[in-house]
């Protein structure tokens, strides 16, 4: 009996303590923002690429343009710039902006910006130009030449994060990680690893200092977490609600969600490089398309929040062309197709997808069967073949052994369309398995071409022709599903970047 | 005894020489980070450039070579992502899993060993049943399910306690419950089992006989008796607890070092890889010796020769 009693007054102790001591806060504190991620990226090098740390890249350092909430061009650190030749740019610099040291921005520091860009030992943020030199002409101005001329280089480097002086001489990024020092409106206190980063406002910001006090980017792996976390208020913002989700965090009252449509365009690519493939037949690809129910599987599998896509263009994107339709759904004339292209029975392929990645990650499983059970109506017989994003990624451009169908999404940048047709159809784009002539040089025209409107033009030639060759299937641009606290007043931007320099409070 | 511990020791150098060779292996095995560190848009070139600045373009035995000769000191490298050391990496995050594994091995403890002696004591009545049935619950419930409905209850309905991430004490509570509800399980189960058994020897009915108290006989002589199995099971639980609970950490936000490898396994980052995997080795290994000289403590019949 004493064993029971000494038992029990030990677990009566112990449960005491317990209560004792957990005295938690809940709510978040005035002026300030909390973000959940499922993960960080590794390092805080602007010039590295922005990868999972992109948001609080982007609000510690500034470019020398910068984009606004819709992607266009507005001066950043540079208060203007001209093109002095094809691939050269003149930048005069804002004076009297400071780096969050105190050190003034001058010429010579971002020349040490993009001298450090072109070190050749490292690894860099790629674009579809090379840094290939940058001259000082006074203390505020500063010629950047890279090559090939790219009419977009403006755009381009807005994500091109001005550092101080000080970092540039570390070639590696581990500095960058412990003191990241730039002009943005946020200045950085700590980064405590896998558990959050904690940002504060920059009151010196040459923007005017924000509103917003304190950022707080929390590492929450598990969705279910983050979404307990945004009902009790110990998170203000999450990027990536799964749709079945937004009736269960609306319910909690205190958040909203708010549909962003993203940028990244969902294909399925065909393998046209292999001539003995049914897939190097036109009439197959196109039966395809034909085949697949996509706006089915938007509304069932994806709630709805998907936008459907007839090629690889965003309607927002320059050169959009609204002409172009997606395909129907028709199986019956899918058929008719497969027969005229010799495959009256249908045909058996292998389909490689990687079922994590993208925002609408886990469904992607559901998709891809999905899409396979379409194709077997039509006769085809599709293997699917679940790879994670190293293997599939080795596998579509070092390896370059990808089966003949596989799932694949690109996101594109600055809302120009010239980079993503480059990227998936171009012949010698390491990810691409199209070998169209007419498309080759239709794209490198369109991407080279400085005039805007014959650029405009290339642009939805190429877009008619992808709907006509079919290289992919072409399925959507899904929503981006935001949940955000209805105390902060902000909407989402076209780039995907939780930048919250214009967040105000309710 | 030394000589007993200086020739596990020594058996441990070729251990942990293969645990190194493997892990180099089975990294290389599964493609290299080349393709992930490359940003959209990069070229053949890029792609090649790459591979040389992480050095992957050397022959295998040349980089297992000055692996090996690094490892051997210490240096695992740095970090293919992230530029860091990769040991500080890992470092870093001992502490969090170390706190979590032994907190949630107190929770075992504190409720397994006590529910156990009841249970033994009381043998085959309701108390015994509901006793067992709870362990039962215990060892079926997915840690991943119980940790969520904690959540629920304690987090979000009550509120009573933080829902995820690493901080004071509060914030270890619900992980460290929820890993230490099915090793508590395993404990219970384990002691009731053995304690039966010695409950039942010549001994303990003498002791008993001499007029000791209850207390005294399970505690002193039946209990210590009775606690070898359930040693050599906490050694081997404690040694997966520290090699990381990733579903626990994941659920619950907590940075600890099974998280830490299971995303520098999908990034393909080996040296924080190769270099978590050997402290966790070395980790495992020191666990089992301590767990072998825990058995001559507690039952003086065994020798160490």
């Amino acid at each position: 009996m004493r064993v029971v009693r000494l038992t029990l007054g030990v677990l009566f102790a112990v449960s005491t303590a317990v209560l004792l001591c957990a005295v938690p806060s809940f709510g978040a504190e005035p002026g300030e923002i909390t973000v959940a991620q499922s993960g960080f990226g590794a390092h805080l090098d602007p010039h590295r690429g922005y990868g999972d740390n992109a948001h609080v890249l982007q609000s510690i350092y500034d470019g020398l343009t910068r984009l606004d909430a819709e992607g266009n061009l507005l001066p950043g650190l540079a208060e203007s710039w001209e093109q002095l030749t094809p691939g050269t740019m003149r930048f005069h610099l804002r004076q009297g902006v400071t780096f969050h040291n105190g050190d003034e921005l001058t010429a010579e520091v971002v020349k040490l910006n993009v001298d450090r860009m072109m070190s050749p030992s490292e690894p860099r943020q790629a674009y579809s130009f090379k840094f290939t030199g940058c001259t000082v002409v006074d203390k505020y101005t500063v010629d950047i030449t890279a090559s090939p001329a790219d009419p977009l280089f403006a755009n381009k480097i807005s994500y091109m994060g001005i550092a101080a002086a000080t970092l540039c001489g570390y070639p590696k990024s581990d500095q960058f990680a412990k003191t990241p020092i730039g002009t943005g409106p946020f200045k950085f206190v700590e980064w405590v690893a896998d558990q959050r980063i904690v940002l504060v406002a920059n009151d010196a910001y040459w923007r005017g200092a924000p509103e917003v006090r304190k950022i707080t980017y929390r590492v929450i792996p598990e969705l279910s977490t983050q979404i307990s976390e945004l009902a009790t208020g110990g998170v203000d913002i999450v990027m990536g609600i799964p749709s079945e989700f937004v009736p269960q965090v609306q319910a909690s009252g205190i958040v909203r969600v708010v549909p962003m449509m993203s940028t990244v365009n969902r294909v399925v690519v065909f393998r046209c490089d292999q001539p003995d493939s049914p897939l190097a037949k036109r009439e197959v690809r196109q039966a395809i398309n034909h085949a697949v129910n996509v706006d089915l599987i938007i509304e069932q599998i994806l709630g709805g929040y998907a936008h459907r896509e007839a090629t690889v263009c965003h309607p927002t994107d320059f050169g959009f062309n609204p002409n172009v339709a997606p395909y129907s759904y028709d199986p019956n004339k899918a058929k008719e197709l497969l027969a005229a292209a010799g495959y009256p029975n249908g045909f058996t392929v292998d389909f490689d997808y990687n079922p994590t990645s993208g925002t609408s990650g886990p469904k992607l499983t559901d998709v891809a069967q999905t899409i396979v059970a379409d194709l077997a109506q039509v006769g085809i017989k599709a293997n699917l073949v679940a790879y994670d994003q190293a293997a599939m990624s080795s596998r579509v451009y070092k390896a370059r052994n990808v089966s003949p169908v596989f799932d694949f999404g690109w996101k594109t940048w600055y809302n120009d369309p010239g980079d993503t047709f480059y990227g998936l159809f171009h012949s010698q784009s390491i990810y691409a398995y199209t070998n169209n002539a007419e498309i080759d040089s239709l794209i490198i025209a369109g991407r080279a071409e400085m005039d805007r409107d014959k650029a405009r033009e290339i642009y939805g030639k190429i877009q008619e022709l992808l709907f006509v060759e079919a290289p992919a299937l072409f399925l959507w641009y899904v929503d981006d599903l935001y949940a955000i606290s209805n105390r902060i007043n902000w909407t989402p931007r076209v780039d995907g970047r939780i930048y919250l320099y214009d967040a105000t409070f309710y | 005894m030394l000589r007993y511990v200086v020739k596990r020791l020594l058996l441990y150098i070729p251990t942990l020489l293969g645990v190194l060779a493997v892990v180099f292996i089975l990294t290389h095995v599964v493609g290299d980070p080349s393709v992930l560190l490359i940003q959209p848009g990069a070229s053949r070139e890029d792609l090649e450039h790459m591979r040389e600045i992480l050095g992957l373009d050397r022959p295998i035995w040349e980089q297992f070579w000055v692996f090996l000769r690094q490892a051997l000191q210490g240096d695992f490298g740095t970090s293919f992502w992230s530029d860091r050391a990769a040991m500080s990496i890992v470092m870093e995050r001992l502490p969090a899993t170390a706190e979590l594994a032994f907190a949630s091995l107190l929770v075992a403890l504190v409720l397994g060993i006590p529910a156990a002696i009841l249970a033994a004591l009381k043998r085959n009545s309701f108390l015994d049943l509901s006793i067992s049935t709870l362990s039962l619950f215990g060892i079926s419930m997915p840690s991943f399910w119980l940790g969520l409905m904690m959540m629920l209850v304690f987090g979000v309905w009550l509120q009573w306690l933080p829902i995820s991430g690493r901080g004071g004490f509060d914030h270890l509570i619900l992980p460290a419950v929820t890993l230490g509800v099915s090793m508590m399980a395993i404990v219970e189960r384990l002691l009731r089992t053995d304690l039966l058994d010695v409950l039942s020897e010549d001994y303990v009915r003498t002791a008993a006989a001499k007029g000791l108290t209850t207390r005294r006989v399970v505690l002193k002589h039946a209990l210590k008796n009775a606690l070898i199995p359930t040693v050599t099971m906490i050694g081997m639980q404690l040694g997966g607890l520290l090699g990381g609970a990733v579903v626990t950490e994941t659920v619950f936000g907590w940075p600890g070092l099974g998280r830490l490898v299971v995303k520098s396994i999908a990034d393909r980052d080996y040296p924080v890889v190769h270099c978590a995997v050997w402290i966790l080795a070395v980790v495992f290994i020191s666990i089992n010796l301590v767990v072998d000289l825990l058995y001559g403590i507690l039952d003086p019949r065994i020798r160490y020769d």
